[in-house]
């Protein structure tokens, strides 16, 4: 790519340096196979969903419920759009509290600080929703059913089969083979 | 730097944002296979408009703090829209959010994991003393305005609530040193383990030695200090619904600073080099419990203490405070909280600086709060109801309400408004404590006597709160395309602020002696703007911006007032920060920061000091040499050298704050 030249005016030669320093890193960089964790994460979460089937799904929209108070994954999900999941139409609904989580088919929880997630994971136990987490131990004791692991610098992912299977939600083949299975076997 | 460099800094930071175009995504193609084969690279993602909490909010987030090239909490909050710090010296600051500001400055809440840190004696922080491991740091909240019906007293201009990790999440070892000009030496170790299945435990040990700062005069500050901090977290899990969290720190600090103590021989005023030693300690134990999808517990309980020995005051301040939530949803529009606490806080004050009456104490605090969010029409309105009953033994019982409506009109605009009153409750220096703040010498313009003149300034058994009235209006837009934008507006009604009356005049050994008790004759509004935008252009690049505007209106007619307008928070400040991901293993920040011109109180000088507006920038390049080591080059407060950022209003001279920089390595495994 072509830069076009740019003239700094003379009485400015710490924004030259800084803008020198930075030309000169910048050349030659390159993006590789990599992406913002974030966006990685909500990319997984949207994939994982397609190879979920749900015992019933309302026509219309697939709502996908994410808890995010910093809003970082809400950003990343969003970025995502439009998308369709099981051939609905994919709506992104922030969630704070309990009382929205009706009608949500995912529920992705961010809850680094581990404030609402019992909560919330009591309150879609048994119920046909799949929830992802990114806390260590979410698809474990924690209650949830699929868990998002940093391995060095990949991410991959822990399934509650057992508990995916009481809330009525069938994973697929092909999904479990990339994933490691987690909690009681049957 | 003068401002006419600025826009041409915009310029090339512009010109290299606009050449690079971001790569396009097309992540909605890839399959699970490919995305379980792509890097991770951290977390960058981020939009304050993206909040739906009917308050000022700003979150600093880990990534913010690590990429800002920042050792310190208060250099953190630069990053804040409206949030002034001002550096005093090598080893104290001046805080503040939406005015007021000052070393002692008294309207800010400050907590770590839950635990208050600001101090009963004079209401305020000592921000030198708040030096916790950064790199295990969730995230700063800070909320601009009145949080008192949720958080109490103290809660008036701002909350700052600083969350450390979940122990889950810091496992394994970290180890981070470096050194430079200023930042002498420096390092942090922490390990993580999984103690046993759901119980994760981490250890880490962090400290410091900072260099000295300048005097205008050229003379050395000899205001080094170093500080060692040390501390433990367990996070279980028992079962989907009990968590329990115990943490404690312990904490030293060698702080030199450059004292001036009131006199009455010429020339008034004693210089010295104090070599002051700080203590502080805390433990913290928290259980939360679900009792229903639709109901929580929590219970909580910590003791802290710290002591601070510094020539003119030796102080002991010892916490202990119990705090229980319970959460509930009533129906299916209405999610309740409400909570009791008590807090017994135990101090002994000593020093020839300074006289307490009586010099130990233990005081009780009594609080009680509820609040109600009703959702008005599900996904778009929302309306939070909440009030705090206070009962100090000072004042006795506080009522603080606040109302907050939340209205979402679409996925990309929002907006909020609320009105909250809440109250600062005396500290035990305005009503127990006076202290010789200058000797004004004899045939003088301040003293025509031919006596040295002392001024006492001494706390009053009738000061009261001071009160807050919070009017506040707020927009969240977020556009497609990686721009979002959070704006506040706000006007502030303060009634029964402190100030001075003139007292008894006394003959003592050496001269006059002028008391100056405390009173609460002053009022005063303040109205203003902040806004935080963030333009993430593409994955590999992020323009954040904070701006703020700040107007000041303090009446000190009454006669009961004799202090100077001691009121003179900067107007203008704003904050741009570009952050780059060169390539792979390169990132480079740039910040830069412009601060209007303000004033501050000295009572050395006998009057306001004016403090110049300055403009600086700081860089930050790091360099991932492998999967776990990163080395980091840092350079603070360029085009600075020389800039007085703050004075403190008594007992120090006015410093400079040098530019300065450091070498980081960080190894993680």
């Amino acid at each position: 790519m072509a830069r076009p030249p740019v003239s700094f005016p003379p009485s400015a030669p710490a924004g030259m340096a800084a803008g020198l320093l930075a030309c000169l890193l910048l050349a030659g960089s390159a993006l590789g196979e990599r992406l913002e964790e974030n966006t990685l994460k909500a990319a997984m979460a949207v994939n994982i969903a397609r190879f979920t089937e749900w015992p019933t799904l309302d026509d219309g929209v697939f709502r996908l419920c994410v808890y995010d108070p910093g809003g970082e994954l809400l950003a990343a999900f969003r970025d995502l759009l439009p998308k369709q999941i099981h051939r609905r139409d994919l709506a992104v609904a922030p969630i704070r509290r309990t009382l929205e989580l009706g009608g949500c088919q995912l529920l992705f929880i961010h809850d680094p600080e581990r404030v609402a997630s019992a909560r919330l994971l009591t309150a879609v136990e048994g119920r046909p929703v799949l929830s992802i987490g990114d806390t260590p131990g979410f698809a474990r004791g924690a209650g949830g059913i699929v868990n998002l692991v940093r391995q060095g610098r990949k991410l991959r992912f822990n399934v509650n089969l057992a508990r995916a299977r009481a809330a009525g939600l069938r994973i697929s083949s092909r999904l479990l083979k990339l994933a490691r299975i987690v909690g009681a076997r049957r | 730097m003068n401002l006419s460099r600025l826009p041409c800094l915009m310029f090339v930071l512009l010109t290299l944002v606009v050449f690079r175009s971001a790569p396009a995504a097309g992540i909605d193609d890839l399959s699970l296979e490919a995305l379980m084969d792509m890097e991770v690279t951290s977390a960058s993602k981020k939009a304050q408009a993206l909040s739906d909490a009917p308050a000022a909010i700003f979150v600093i987030s880990r990534d913010d703090i690590r990429r800002a090239g920042v050792r310190s909490i208060p250099e953190a909050l630069r990053l804040v829209p409206g949030m002034h710090v001002g550096r005093i010296d090598s080893n104290k600051w001046a805080v503040a959010s939406r005015g007021f500001n000052g070393r002692f400055a008294n309207k800010l809440l400050v907590m770590v994991d839950g635990r208050t840190v600001y101090t009963p004696v004079f209401s305020g922080v000592y921000w030198e003393s708040l030096t916790p491991m950064l790199e295990d740091i969730e995230r700063i909240e800070v909320i601009r305005g009145p949080g008192a019906a949720l958080w109490g007293a103290n809660a008036v201009n701002g909350i700052i609530n600083i969350i450390t990790r979940h122990a889950a999440d810091t496992q394994g070892g970290l180890v981070v040193f470096g050194g430079g000009s200023y930042q002498k030496t420096f390092g942090s170790a922490r390990y993580g383990a999984e103690l046993a299945e759901g119980v994760y435990g981490r250890l880490y040990a962090t400290g410091f030695r900072r260099g000295d700062f300048d005097l205008p005069d050229g003379r050395e500050g000899q205001d080094d200090w170093d500080a060692a901090q040390s501390g433990f977290r367990v996070d279980a899990q028992r079962g989907p619904r009990d968590s329990l969290t115990l943490q404690g720190d312990i904490g030293r600090q060698h702080i030199h600073q450059h004292l001036s103590r009131a006199v009455y021989a010429p020339p008034y005023l004693d210089e010295f080099i104090d070599s002051a030693d700080g203590r502080n300690a805390n433990l913290l134990a928290r259980w939360r419990h679900t009792l229903s999808p639709s109901s929580e517990f929590r219970l909580q309980i910590y003791w802290d203490q710290y002591l601070r020995d510094e020539a003119l005051l030796r102080q002991f301040v010892s916490t202990l405070d119990i705090d229980m939530q319970h959460s509930f949803t009533l129906g299916r529009r209405q999610e309740l909280i409400w909570g009791l606490g008590a807090r017994r806080v135990r101090d002994d004050l000593s020093g020839d600086g300074a006289r307490a009456t009586p010099p130990a104490r233990v005081s009780w605090l009594y609080s009680a709060f509820a609040q109600d969010e009703i959702l008005l029409r599900p996904d778009h309105l929302w309306l939070t109801l909440g009030v705090k009953l206070e009962h100090s033994d000072y004042t006795g019982i506080e009522v603080q309400p606040t109302a907050r409506l939340m209205w979402a009109w679409n996925e990309q605009h929002r907006f909020w408004a609320s009105v909250s009153r809440a109250v600062r409750t005396p500290s035990r220096v305005e009503r127990t404590v006076s202290f010789l703040n200058v000797v004004i010498p004899p045939n003088s313009e301040f003293n025509k006597t031919p006596l040295p003149l002392g001024v006492l300034v001494r706390g009053s058994d009738d000061f009261v709160s001071e009160e807050l009235i919070a009017w506040e209006l707020g927009y969240r837009f977020l556009a497609r395309g990686g721009f979002s934008l959070d704006a506040t507006l706000f006007y502030n009604d303060y009634h029964h602020l402190r100030a001075n009356r003139i007292g008894r005049t006394a003959l003592v050994a050496g001269g006059l002696q002028q008391q100056l008790p405390f009173t609460n004759a002053r009022s005063g509004s303040t109205w203003g703007a902040e806004a935080a935008a963030v333009w993430q252009g593409g994955s590999w690049w992020r323009l954040d911006l904070a701006w703020s505007l700040l107007k000041t209106r303090i009446d000190t007619s009454a006669e009961d007032d004799v202090n100077p307008q001691v009121e003179y928070s900067p107007e203008h400040q704003l904050s741009l920060r570009l952050a780059l991901d060169l390539d792979r293993d390169k990132r480079l920040d740039l910040w830069l920061r412009h601060v209007g011109e303000a004033r501050a109180l000295s009572a050395i000088s006998l009057e306001t000091v004016p403090l110049d507006a300055y403009t600086t920038l700081d860089a930050r390049f790091a360099w991932r040499l492998d999967e776990h080591l990163e080395l980091s080059l840092v350079a603070r407060d360029l085009f600075g050298g020389g800039i007085v950022e703050y004075v403190q209003e008594s007992f120090t001279r006015p410093e400079e704050v040098p530019a300065s920089y450091y070498a980081e390595l960080r190894w993680d495994f």
